[in-house]
């Protein structure tokens, strides 16, 4: 048992699902309108995951890199679309910078963990590179998310001030840095706060999950370590690249503030 | 005496399209030329336009015979520079203010800050000296409005794009700032003002005023600014 993980069974997976009812009950007795959600999200976790696991078993059988690095551009598409989803305010479709910056954050960041810092044999190792990458996906697109989305609203409530820098004779660039810096700030605070809190307050999923696996403790915690690092430095780089990417979209051609980034 | 600025055809769709504004006109060295019209005629347009801070939909403009496009934005807008009835005020001290544009890449390579002339501009709009100190966001309307000025004039622009420069002065400071812009323009012989302003009063103590009437009028919709 120490060294082991405890397997679930399909009858304790089934009942698992009597979580969700309770959760149904609530929804219904106080009318919040979730139990159809609530059903259809659960269907949905359960088939999404299943397939991942069929997935991923095979992508680890073959373990090779013509196979990973398309499965990590397709996650990266996907992860790009959503960081992009509920950005209501952007001037131009922000799908393929969202990639760009995330591919590129990813990979430089994702590249030194696996093939210097955990560096398995071979180093391309489907096993470590997927859950890696996957990773840092989600949370850098959560920052780019949130980065990009405070960019917008900043240059559209401080449309003014942006507009008297261009008159002094500013470049875009130097008339938006200021809400830059906020927007990048903004994108990455919740990777610095977790830094802060991990450990104190809960254990971060994918150490919980070593633990349950059977993993040493303190094995676990230096992988979360390296993880939790590598976490904010593509954070950063992200939404840095991404700031890079986006700012130039909010001027015309002259250079002047586009009329959607006046909220007057 | 030569033309300093001169735009032609320069249109632009105001209020959410329902009218076009279409206008022509031109200023020599050393005049003033008020933009005149009823409200929401697009005079404050035709100076964003001019300044280069938003898009036209046709037409040209050329200073000192160069066309506006052959002449970087942010030159332009250095030179040809607008300022806003509604003072902007940044973080910062009045100082911190004042110095803002110094510390921007086209003026660091063309111009540089002269405490002397701000001092000067200060005296002459009757603003005490301490109030480079104070925190710029606790400026009153007529302190901000006096202050952007003086931002202005220091960067050295040629034609000064002024909207209601006096919106926020009351009578004995109005009549400074009019007697500053009147002797700046004079001052250099490549200077000229455009001015947009409601008041009849400021515009009689300028001299070599040339007036432009706007008279764009939305059919049956009452506008607004």
């Amino acid at each position: 048992m120490d060294s082991g993980y405890i397997e679930i069974s399909n009858l304790q997976l089934v009942f698992s699902v009597s979580l969700v009812i309770i959760t149904g009950i609530i929804s219904s007795l106080l009318q919040l309108g979730l139990v159809k959600p609530l059903i259809w999200g659960t269907i949905r976790a359960f088939v999404q995951l299943s397939l991942i696991g069929y997935v991923l078993t095979y992508v680890f059988k073959l373990n090779s890199l013509l196979v990973i690095i398309p499965l990590i551009f397709i996650m990266a598409w996907v992860a790009s679309r959503e960081a992009t989803r509920r950005i209501s305010n952007a001037p131009a479709n922000p799908v393929p910078l969202a990639f760009l910056s995330l591919t590129a954050s990813t990979f430089v960041v994702g590249l030194i963990v696996v093939a210097v810092i955990i560096s398995p044999h071979p180093w391309y190792s489907a096993r470590v590179m997927i859950p890696i990458f996957g990773m840092l996906l989600g949370n850098s697109m959560n920052a780019i998310a949130l980065c990009l989305d405070r960019l917008y609203s900043e240059v559209q409530a401080h449309a003014d001030e942006v507009e008297q820098l261009l008159c002094f004779g500013a470049t875009p660039w130097e008339a938006v840095i200021t809400l830059v810096k906020k927007a990048v700030r903004a994108g990455m605070m919740p990777t610095i706060n977790s830094l802060m809190i991990v450990g104190l307050v809960s254990l971060p999923g994918m150490m919980t999950g070593q633990i349950l696996a059977g993993m040493n403790p303190q094995s676990a915690v230096r992988y979360q370590f390296v993880v939790m690092i590598m976490m904010a430095a593509s954070v950063a780089i992200g939404c840095i690249l991404i700031v890079a990417l986006s700012y130039k979209k909010m001027f015309n051609h002259d250079l002047a503030l586009l009329d959607s980034m006046r909220k007057n | 005496m030569a033309t300093v600025l001169e735009f032609k055809d320069l249109s632009r769709p105001i209020h959410s399209g329902k009218l076009l504004i279409r206008e022509s006109g031109s200023i020599n060295a050393r005049q003033i030329l008020a933009v005149k019209g009823p409200s929401g005629s697009g005079k404050s347009t035709l100076l964003r336009m001019l300044a280069r801070i938003v898009s036209v939909q046709s037409g040209d403009v050329y200073w000192q015979g160069r066309h506006w496009q052959s002449i970087a934005p942010g030159t332009w807008r250095r030179n040809i520079h607008y300022v806003s009835q509604k003072p902007i005020m940044f973080e910062g001290t009045g100082e911190d203010n004042i110095r803002l544009p110094f510390t921007l890449a086209e003026l660091k390579e063309n111009i540089g800050y002269s405490s002397e002339l701000c001092q000067e501009y200060m005296k002459e709009l009757e603003l005490p000296s301490g109030l480079l100190q104070q925190n710029a966001q606790t400026l009153s309307g007529g302190e901000a409005a006096r202050l952007a000025l003086i931002r202005a004039l220091l960067i050295e622009p040629k034609v000064l794009l002024l909207d209601e420069p006096t919106a926020y002065l009351d009578g004995s400071t109005r009549s400074k700032l009019i007697n500053l812009i009147s002797s700046w323009v004079k001052d250099k012989p490549e200077r000229a003002i455009i001015i947009v302003s409601h008041n009849d009063e400021d515009l009689n103590r300028l001299n070599d005023v040339f007036v432009l009437h706007m008279n764009n009028i939305m059919d049956g919709v009452q506008k607004n600014g």
